[in-house]
């Protein structure tokens, strides 16, 4: 994360379905909603529910606050979630998944 | 690899690769890389459909995503196909260099002045938002018009556009293909420098290789000038995030192997090419705006401090030129013209004297090729060559490249001051985050004079004046 996890306050929600055509895929789209929620509105995550979560598609519930400057402090700007050696496996505990940030 | 000569290594055609890799480089340089990747790369990157002569790679190659950064790839405008990838996700990151009557003798006493009012006076940092906002038929103009937009609005001059790299608009942006998304984080960031590797630097013209050709590009020792270095900001990445994705999802309609998702592309003669390409041209338009804005407040911040009138400062843009970008460029393969959609990713354009896109006052000299260094090492000018435009599709290197990881370098500053470390080498520098000056160490990046000792040998393009960092103002 780019901020104080600690310090977001579960107090908004915001939904969405993404799409992949294999778990690598729908592991990346997953990540780059989130990083929209983020970048683009402003909304700072730290719960996640799954509604729904198939291998091709998912429903997540997001929970946060609104990013306040006087609260929160970014320290580190994610640009992007790459696809650049993305990948997502089976273990012997669950499931591990490796994910390239641009920053 | 196999060696060509003392300046170019070849990566011979192998398994699925279309082309041979090319890498600009040195003993030195290559010694530097250690277990960099981007050689691989340059290799992933001959695969893709199109690709002409060579998968190129300049001395300042360091391992990107997908592409290498210093990664100079040409595709037939016909066969071929573009990558966001190719591109980046700041599309349209660039440099902006101005010239002033001030000299260094000028400035001295009001160095730390100038940087404090460069700080205040420009938006910079982490979510930073510029003081303009746009309501979304402005933007669709921004997008259009590119620096032409900014001119128009009072911030700069008709001769800023004539030095300007695509005289600050690409042709065929189209506002349309550009996401509702990337439209809204385009609209509160025009006028922002951002973070990460993106500054601002008052340098001092500290000697010069090129005496005519300095004299035509208006540059004499001891005068202050200043450098900028930014981008598209979130409109960019959310351009390039979107298209990625679009491109991703139809790999199978590609009907070839790629090395790594991140290579995902499309024929530029389909609709999903086209679109990205007005899309692509639309961010790029956006940077340009951007860049002519921050320099507008630059020349404000320097008259108001320096109590002077804009006159006596004759703050004058250089050249403004772009190193991440893909264009559609009629360029001689062989001896014969063809139409080619050159990706320099972390690369510039450098076009030799007499080229009808080099601007008229420079005609006879060259394209100016602008190449900053790493924070505080101030920078070169040089000039683009004829055997540019024939072995390395009119292109040249962009800076200095990393050798360290932003996280390695941030471990290797624990416990000291880097503001202080500079000072000591006589550079003021300001940043809204102590994370990105971490990031941004010296140490990080290869050394700037090895790199443009390659592209000046290998005739690529040729040295003019070096330029050396007073202050800096990192985002």
């Amino acid at each position: 994360m780019t901020t104080d996890f600690k310090k977001i306050a579960s107090v908004a929600e915001r939904h969405f379905s993404v799409q992949g055509a294999d778990r690598t895929d729908l592991f990346v789209n997953f990540l780059r909603e989130i990083l929209y929620l983020i970048n683009g509105e402003g909304f700072l995550p730290c719960e996640v529910h799954f509604d729904e979560f198939q291998p091709g598609s998912l429903r997540a519930k997001i929970r946060g606050e609104s990013f306040d400057t006087g609260k929160h402090k970014i320290h580190k700007e994610i640009k992007a979630v790459t696809y650049h050696q993305a990948s997502v496996e089976q273990t012997r505990k669950g499931w591990k998944g490796r994910v390239i940030c641009d920053v | 690899m196999e060696r060509l000569d003392d300046f170019r290594w070849q990566i011979p055609r192998q398994g699925g690769m279309r082309v041979p890799g090319i890498l600009y480089t040195s003993e030195r340089l290559m010694r530097s890389m250690g277990k960099d990747e981007s050689p691989k790369q340059v290799a992933n990157v001959a695969h893709l459909p199109g690709i002409v002569k060579y998968s190129l790679a300049m001395p300042d190659m360091h391992w990107g995503y997908g592409f290498p950064i210093g990664g100079v790839a040409a595709f037939d405008a016909r066969e071929g196909i573009i990558s966001p990838g190719g591109v980046g996700y700041d599309i349209n990151c660039g440099c902006r260099l101005m010239t002033t009557h001030l000299t260094h003798q000028d400035i001295r006493p009001r160095l730390q002045d100038l940087v404090t009012a460069l700080f205040q006076h420009v938006p910079s940092g982490v979510g930073s938002t510029g003081p303009i906002r746009l309501k979304e038929k402005d933007e669709r103009k921004v997008l259009t018009d590119g620096a032409r937009w900014a001119v128009e609005h009072g911030y700069g001059t008709v001769e800023d556009l004539d030095h300007t790299e695509e005289g600050g608009a690409l042709a065929g942006a189209d506002p349309d293909k550009v996401s509702p998304r990337a439209m809204e984080r385009g609209r509160e960031q025009l006028g922002t420098l951002g973070s990460g590797n993106h500054f601002l630097e008052i340098e001092v013209v500290e000697e010069i290789f090129d005496p005519a050709a300095a004299r035509a590009y208006g540059l004499e020792k001891g005068q202050i000038a200043i450098m900028l270095h930014s981008g598209s900001r979130g409109l960019g990445h959310q351009v390039c995030d979107d298209y990625l994705a679009r491109m991703v999802k139809h790999l199978g309609e590609l009907d070839v192997e790629l090395p790594d998702r991140q290579l995902a592309c499309a024929y530029l003669s389909t609709p999903r090419g086209q679109d990205y390409l007005a899309a692509m041209a639309c961010a790029a338009n956006y940077a340009w705006a951007n860049r002519q804005l921050l320099m507008h407040w630059v020349r404000e911040a320097f008259e108001k401090t320096l109590s002077i009138s804009p006159k006596m400062l004759s703050m004058r843009l250089l050249y403004d030129i772009c190193h991440n970008i893909a264009k559609i460029e009629t360029l001689p393969v062989d001896g014969k013209d063809r139409s080619l959609c050159v990706h320099r990713k972390g690369a510039t354009r450098a076009l030799p004297a007499g080229h009808p896109l080099v601007p008229a006052a420079y005609r006879n000299i060259g394209q100016p090729v602008l190449i900053p260094g790493d924070m505080g090492s101030g920078s070169y000018v040089l000039t683009g060559t004829t055997k540019a435009l024939e072995e390395t599709f009119g292109s040249s290197c962009h800076g200095a490249g990393r050798v360290m990881s932003r996280t390695q370098a941030t471990k290797s500053c624990r416990g000291h001051s880097i503001t202080n470390d500079m000072a000591d080498k006589g550079v003021i520098v300001m940043a809204s985050g102590r994370g990105t000056l971490a990031e941004e160490i010296p140490e990080a990046y290869k050394n700037l004079d090895w790199v443009v000792d390659v592209v000046h040998r290998a005739g690529i393009a040729k040295k003019v004046a070096r330029l050396r960092a007073l202050g800096c103002i990192k985002g």
